[in-house]
Order: structure tokens, then sequence, then C-alpha cells
């Protein structure tokens, strides 16, 4: 576990400088005070439910967020701070990025071509796309010519064509059966195994069980609990957190038993703990500023952690 | 592709039939006929005698049906008339006028692209920055400016006051295409800048470019290999349709200039009820119209690879 930190990321906010109501313009936050980091050949899975902010993370990291966003806290790749320039020169060399659908390929273009980009030769995306199992043929096609799973092997072609040190995956397995997300899943153990570290962002937790050495928990825009994958599997009294507790019990196999309530929405934030008012040992000491701590070897963002 | 061609031009057929018929009718709904017409014109007086003579002669004695039948049998056997004004043969006479508006329609629209594809494309890329409102509001301003206003501005600094230009007509050689085209381009360039706009910033924000950011490729090459490519698109339908108005002749600003084009030429055919001139008229828009589609769809055909891969599975 004491391997070179490939990416840190301190205290990151986003917020969205916006229309609120009528002409009022504000700032809508809907990442706050995030951290994490990755080791060099390992796969965090950052998992949460749908419209929490994960692949804000994503556009963050990689500064493709819109013109409208800001972005505050620190972002560290191998050591040095992430800037635009930097990002510009290591995106799609050092640091790949597997995106959520084929969308992100261009409608117009077949699909080999993308794949090379600018930096790739044909020798290379065709030694990749044997790899994984695509035909010359689908080289040929345009995106709309390709089956979700061809869809998704492109784009996983297309971030591995330079060998890189980081890949960022946002959703790496909707849309594929069981087989071929685990399929995917292990291509990324692969990957991670040679030594490239992978930032999974998945809100399907069974299958970041699979393939992640630590998990980290998404909740209403920031991340609760980072604990190595064991402690997932382990059952919900080696976790650190009430949310990923819940997380646990919520899962089809351990009783389906749903957490009641919502998450707070960003720009309706409460003060504190954002998970206080669906927690049961919530108290006083939930009030006031949570700071990220160490409890046994995991990171955690409540007081009552032990 | 071939076949379907063909049935494209298939169509023609009923729509030649049916727009045709409905000039027909309209142009006799109105009060004055051409006889009527030609005596105002001439100033002199002509007696009830005298005007069904000529009637008869033209034949606008007899039931509408029947003209019509008897005009579409002689277009059918390639003889499309004489006009009632000028006693030449109306195809002739439309022949000769349709360089001059074809010349005209080439010159303008090269001018517009020229004009609205660079500026449009800054104006995307420097969104909502000093640039972007300098052609926005150059755009507005030529959007909102009449074409015949435009023109008469034009005259007056290039003409009356620099002497630079010809006034009007099309006998000073390339100096007398310039102030029609200029005319013409201006509006359409400020509509098309707009257009232009529109359509790169809506692509601009498009999932894809941001994969392709994402990808290391440079904001240049995206700009001019994708989002370009795929605005063109949108923009190639909005120059066929323009296209296709003016080659139809542009009524005012031919009117203006003097210009002798087809434009200029249905609008006399109309003030003087002229209907076999204006029956050719109509008859080569319909052509136009479905030529100039039919064409916008074959090109796309060849730019858009979901159009013509998609239809081969279906």
């Amino acid at each position: 576990m004491n391997k070179e930190i490939i990416l840190k990321v301190d205290d990151l906010v986003v917020a969205f400088h916006m229309y609120q109501k009528g002409f009022r313009k504000g700032n809508l936050e809907v990442i706050h005070a995030l951290s994490l980091d990755i080791r060099k050949g390992e796969i965090l899975a950052v998992v949460g439910s749908s419209g929490s902010g994960k692949s804000l993370l994503a556009g963050a990291v990689l500064n493709l967020l819109p013109g409208n966003a800001r972005v505050q806290g620190s972002i560290t790749y191998k050591g040095e701070p992430l800037d635009a320039g930097k990002c510009k020169r290591y995106l799609g060399t050092e640091i790949a990025f597997i995106p959520q659908s084929v969308d992100y390929l261009d409608p117009l273009m077949r699909v080999e071509k993308q794949v090379i980009g600018v930096r790739g030769t044909p020798k290379r995306q065709k030694e990749v796309f044997r790899r994984y199992q695509l035909s010359d043929e689908a080289g040929k096609m345009y995106p709309f010519q390709l089956s979700g799973g061809m869809a998704r092997r492109v784009l996983i072609s297309s971030a591995v064509m330079e060998h890189p040190d980081l890949i960022i995956a946002d959703e790496p397995t909707p849309g594929l059966n069981v087989e071929m997300a685990m399929e995917t899943l292990n291509h990324f153990r692969e990957l991670a195994d040679s030594g490239t570290s992978v930032l999974m962002i998945t809100h399907d937790i069974d299958l970041a069980f699979h393939v992640a050495d630590r998990i980290a928990v998404f909740y209403a825009g920031t991340i609760v609990e980072t604990a190595p994958t064991a402690d997932f599997l382990a059952g919900k009294d080696a976790l650190r957190h009430p949310y990923s507790r819940a997380f646990i019990d919520a899962l089809p196999q351990n009783g389906f038993m749903p957490l009641p309530g919502s998450q707070p929405y960003a720009g309706n934030l409460p003060e504190g703990c954002l998970f206080a008012d669906r927690c049961e040992c919530c108290d006083e000491a939930c009030k006031g500023e949570i700071a990220m701590r160490t409890v046994r070897n995991g990171k955690v963002r409540c007081v009552h952690a032990t | 592709m071939k076949k379907y061609t063909g049935k494209r031009l298939l169509q023609l057929i009923p729509i030649l039939f049916g727009i045709t018929l409905l000039s027909f009718l309209l142009m006799n709904t109105g009060t004055a006929d051409v006889i009527d017409v030609m005596e105002s014109n001439s100033g002199g007086v002509m007696s009830e005698e005298e005007k069904d003579v000529l009637r008869a002669e033209l034949g606008l004695d007899k039931p509408l049906v029947q003209q019509y039948a008897v005009w579409l049998g002689k277009v059918l056997r390639g003889d499309m008339g004489k006009s009632f004004v000028s006693g030449q043969p109306v195809f002739t006479t439309f022949l000769s006028r349709l360089p001059a508006t074809i010349y005209l329609t080439i010159t303008s629209i090269l001018l517009t692209v020229f004009l609205s594809v660079p500026l449009g494309i800054l104006s995307a890329v420097k969104q909502n920055r000093l640039t972007d409102y300098i052609i926005r509001f150059f755009s507005f301003i030529g959007n909102s400016l009449p074409n015949f206003f435009v023109s008469l501005l034009l005259i007056y600094f290039f003409s009356l006051k620099l002497n630079l230009l010809p006034v009007m007509g099309n006998t000073a050689g390339w100096k007398s295409v310039i102030l029609p085209t200029l005319t013409l381009a201006l509006s359409m360039a400020s509509r098309y800048t707009r257009q232009v706009r529109a359509t790169v910033l809506e692509e601009l924000n498009k999932d894809y470019v941001q994969g392709a950011r994402a990808r290391g490729i440079k904001e240049k090459r995206i700009l001019y290999f994708s989002v370009l490519r795929a605005s063109m698109l949108t923009i190639v339908t909005l120059l066929a349709l323009s296209i296709g108005s003016l080659l139809g002749g542009t009524a005012i600003v031919e009117s203006i200039f003097m210009w002798d084009g087809v434009g200029k030429m249905a609008v006399d055919a109309i003030t003087m009820r002229d209907y076999p001139m204006i029956q050719v008229y109509v008859i080569w828009m319909a052509i136009i119209y479905v030529c100039v589609n039919l064409f916008t769809d074959i090109l796309y055909h060849y730019l858009d690879p979901r159009i013509r891969l998609g239809q081969e599975d279906a």
C-alpha cells in the first residue's frame, strides 16, 4: 500500500455559476471538500447513487467542465499540480478517459481514425483491437453502427492506445451484460496489475467489489468513506460511515433494506454532517464542520466512526 | 441511388400539373384581364368589338378549363406559347433572361459563404466576447435592413458619391454585378452568420467534443475536422434553399438595378397579366425547388454516414 501516489485530490470544490431564481445569479456547489488519492497500480472505485455528482469529479480532474464551473482545491498528478496546461499535455497520453457513452465519439468519423487519434499508429490500433476482440471491420464503422458492447470496447481501446498511467472511467459497465461487464473489469484489473492506476466511477457496487482495491463512497457531492474493498466484503460492521453500512444493507443479497429518505441535493444542503437527517446516531456533535479522519486503515467523514 | 433519383424526378409530374393549374386559376380571379391592361398601357381607347377580336385571337373567350387544356396540350408538344405583350415565344425570352439570374445567384451565394462561414465560426469560438458582440451587432443590422434600402444606400455611396460603380444595368462587365451582389449577400450573410454561429455552438457543446478533448486532440483540429463538418450538414440545407429562391430571381433587387433576370421578368409579366410568361416562370420555380431539394438529399447522402449506411440496413 505504500506505492507512489499518482493522483491526489484535496478539498475539491466544484460550483456552477448560474441563474437560480429569475435574473439572480448564484453559485450552485455540487462537489464539496472532496479528497481522494490513487496509488500506482491501484483501482479506486467511486460509488454513489445517480445524480450525486460523480461524473463531475471526472470532469474536474480532466479539466473538461463547462465554462461556468468554478473549481477550487488542489489536484496533483505525480506530485505536480495538474493545471490546465499540464492537463492538455497529459490527456490522451498519460491520462486517459473512458466516457459514459458512445456519444463521446464523433458521429461522422470512422472509429479507427478516432482511436488512433493524433499520436497513435494504425499498428498499435490493430493490436489493441485484437486485444479487445474487435474485428478490423469494426474499425471501419461509424459510432452509430456499433453495438453497446462494441462501443464500450472501442472506448476502452482508445483509452489504452498510449499505455496511460492513469485511466479515469466514468460508468464503464452500463449497457453490458454481466459477462461483458466482468470482462471489462477484468481488463481494468490487468491494466492495474501492469502498473496503470484506475479511477472507476460507478453506481454498481457489486461490480466494484470484484476488482477494486479500495472503494470510495460518494454521498451528496463528497466522499464520506474510503476503505479497502475487503472491509466492504466483510460486511457492514467492518465499515465506518453509517451511509456505507446502509449501502451494504440495501444490496439484494443482504435483504434489500432501503434507507428511508433521500440524499440532499446541491443547493439545498444541511449544515454540518450531510447525512445527519437520515442517521440514527446523529447528535449535537454532527452539527459542526465534519473533517475527514483516518479510522482503522480507512478514511471517514463522521464524528462517531470507530 | 439511381432508382431513388428517378422516383424523385417522377414526383415532378404531379407537382407541375398541380402548380400550373393553380396558378392558371389564380391569375384569372383578378378583375382586369390582359386586354384591359393592354388598353390602359397603350394610352388609346379600344372598342369592345376590337377587344373581343383580340380575346378570340388569344383564346381568352373560351372557358377557363378549356384554356388550360389548350395551353397544356401545347406545352406537352413543346410549345410554351407566345407572350401576349411582345408576341415573342416565351420560352426564348425566358432563356435569354436566365443567364443574368444564374450569374447573380452564383456571385451572391459565393460572397455569402465567404463572409458568413468564417465570421460565424469566429463568433461561436469567441462566444460572449468583444469579437462576438461586434459580429452579432453587424449581423443584426444586416438582418434588419430591407434589401431595397440597402441597394439604395449602396447606389448612393458607390455610384453617386464615389462614382466607382454603375447605378444600374448589366452592361459594364464585372463592375455592374458588384452592387446587386453586395445587396443580396449582405442580408444573406447576416442571416447565415447567425446560423453558422448557432450551429457551431450547438456542436461545440456536444459530448463528442469533450470526448475528443479527453483524447488529447487539439482544439483547432476538433473545430475544423469534427465540429465544422457536422455544422455544414445544417448549413448546406439552408444554402440549398437560398440558392433555390435566388434562381427564381430576386424581383426587388433585379428591378432596382435593372438587372434583366427572371425575377424582373416575372414581375413585369404579372403587372401585364402576361399569362404564358407567368406560366413559364411557375414551371421554372417548381423545377428548381424539386431539383434543389433532390440535390441536397443526394449531397446529404454523401456527407452523412448515418444516412448513407442507415439506409442500406433498412
